[in-house]
């Protein structure tokens, strides 16, 4: 099938090769070991009270999606995640598995680093089948995958989703998240309200009104509540906001009640693609534990309104290769210039 | 090829065969020796890390390993010719007389479903026979025939559609 491919002169593996592979195995396992410490106690901690087997017995009974073009990572390989945050479908009008909010994570055990590049519900991307520009949350997640991977140029190696109550619960778990509003915001539709100005604890249910809001309003100098078109905005840096607060909540506990927990958490709120194997995910779990908050570094995908409809964006020309090709290729993120919308994380 | 003794063999034993198998696909995939040498060092690297794991299996494992690490290569040099828009990727290491030029079957092989992909890649590439691919993917003979007939399916698809026509990528290049 494939002979017209083959080196007609193939090298011969002796000894020499094989000594040479021998030492890169030994230099791959120093590194192994300098760069994940945390991972290592955490295998410690696993080997020594066998506990962590019900954790992974329930992390296997996760939901699963089949999703083309995703696949297992080698073990070490920098691992590139495409969260979607969807509607359970309990929502009394709710769309189900409608993606509302959407980010990449890039986690990199080697580098004991991750990033996180969150992408507006509302960015173009030209439709491969009919050519038609759509907004990217309109995809099924197959066509979402390909659209990230195709048009922004991220490769994607798994999908997770999280559901409405799934990130409540973290919310919640991480004792709330701060924001901070320059004015009292409402929005009637998801029941969002803050009516003080300054930097306010949200716990679950208000933080989950926040990042589904699509209607938010501001009360201007006047007293009158106006629509703010940065809410959007300001909604994507919240669900990088909540991700990191449940994160540094998270780290350094690999006790095996808390990995239980979680993983418990996760095969109730999660659903994930099916090339994700329990042995991987078990490891990257581990990782996320172990990983220190202030590696996690996160930004918004740089945009600017689109010359088609003002209400959708289009990646920003100037700004956003370079912001993309830092996260693909797991270099500090560029520094976002002042955010001017009228909610922030605290 | 395989010992048949209780013992699994030591690594130092199949060592020549591995490494070969793991060149062998590495090139079928790049096409680039020293580069397909260096990802059968890597392949083989990591097999003696977790000798005990892999002994069993180890054909199909590195086998496999080395599918994953030769695409996510692929991807690596894919980003280095996104960054230059205007320009046509070079087509590496074509021969007019190929059926299916490289970068065709990589691209085909990174667009199919896990299952297809691992099927094709180790019946295929590894030219392991259908029963060890069905071992070692925990499925039937018969749904390991599916899934190569499948996957080979789309590959002879992209060898009759024309060569130019990969999708081209976004960002950059549409403004």
């Amino acid at each position: 099938m494939f002979e017209h491919l083959d080196d007609p002169r193939p090298p011969a593996f002796g000894a020499g090769a094989r000594h040479a592979v021998v030492r890169r195995a030994h230099r791959r396992r120093r590194r192994q070991l300098a760069g994940g410490m945390g991972v290592a106690a955490a295998a410690l901690v696993a080997g020594a009270g066998g506990l962590y087997g019900r954790a992974a017995w329930r992390a296997g009974h996760i939901d699963r999606v089949d999703v083309a073009s995703t696949g297992p990572v080698a073990d070490g390989e920098p691992v590139t995640f495409l969260v979607r945050g969807v509607d359970g479908g309990t929502e009394p009008g709710g769309e189900g598995g409608r993606s509302d909010t959407l980010l990449l994570a890039r986690l990199d055990p080697a580098a004991g680093t991750a990033s996180v590049l969150s992408v507006p519900r509302d960015l173009l991307v030209r439709e491969a089948a009919s050519g038609t520009r759509v907004r990217i949350n309109q995809l099924p997640v197959d066509r979402q995958v390909s659209a990230v991977e195709s048009q922004l140029g991220v490769p994607v190696d798994h999908v997770v989703e999280v559901d409405f109550a799934g990130f409540q619960a973290l919310v919640e778990r991480a004792g709330g998240v701060r924001v901070r509003v320059d004015a009292p915001v409402r929005d009637r539709l998801t029941g969002l309200y803050i009516d003080e100005p300054g930097c306010v604890t949200l716990g679950g249910e208000q933080a989950l009104a926040l990042v589904r809001s699509r209607h938010t309003e501001v009360l201007d100098a006047a007293g009158r509540w106006v629509e703010d078109p940065m809410a959007d905005l300001a909604r994507t840096s919240l669900q990088r906001a909540v991700l990191v607060a449940a994160l540094a909540d998270l780290s350094g506990r690999v006790d095996p009640i808390s990995a239980d927990r979680l993983a418990g958490w996760a095969a109730e709120h999660l659903t994930l693609d099916d090339s994700l194997g329990t042995d991987e995910l078990v490891d990257l779990a581990r990782y996320v534990l172990a990983l220190d908050p202030a590696a996690v570094t996160e930004m918004l995908l740089p945009v600017v309104p689109s010359p088609e409809d003002a209400n959708r964006l289009d990646v920003d020309p100037a700004a956003g290769p370079p912001a993309i090709d830092a996260f693909r290729e797991g270099t500090s993120l560029p520094e976002q210039p002042g955010d001017p919308s009228p909610i922030a994380a605290c | 090829m395989r010992s048949t003794t209780r013992q699994p063999p030591s690594f130092e034993e199949r060592f020549a065969d591995l490494a070969s198998l793991a060149y062998r696909v590495a090139f079928r995939l790049t096409g680039d020796r020293a580069e397909s040498e260096d990802l059968a060092q890597e392949a083989l690297a990591r097999a003696y890390l977790r000798w005990r794991r892999v002994a069993g299996y180890d054909e199909a494992w590195v086998a496999r390993v080395t599918t994953n690490l030769a695409i996510g290569r692929w991807r690596r040099h894919r980003r280095v010719e996104l960054r230059a828009p205007g320009h046509e990727p070079p087509r590496r290491h074509q021969r007019p007389a190929d059926p299916l030029d490289r970068l065709e079957v990589v691209r085909v092989l990174r667009s199919l479903p896990r299952r297809q992909r691992e099927a094709v890649a180790l019946r295929y590439l590894a030219d392991l026979p259908e029963a060890d691919v069905a071992a070692h993917l925990g499925c039937s003979v018969g749904a390991v025939k599916q899934h190569t007939h499948r996957g080979l399916a789309a590959l002879r698809r992209a060898a009759e559609q024309a060569p130019h026509d990969e999708e081209t990528t976004g960002v950059r290049a549409s403004r």
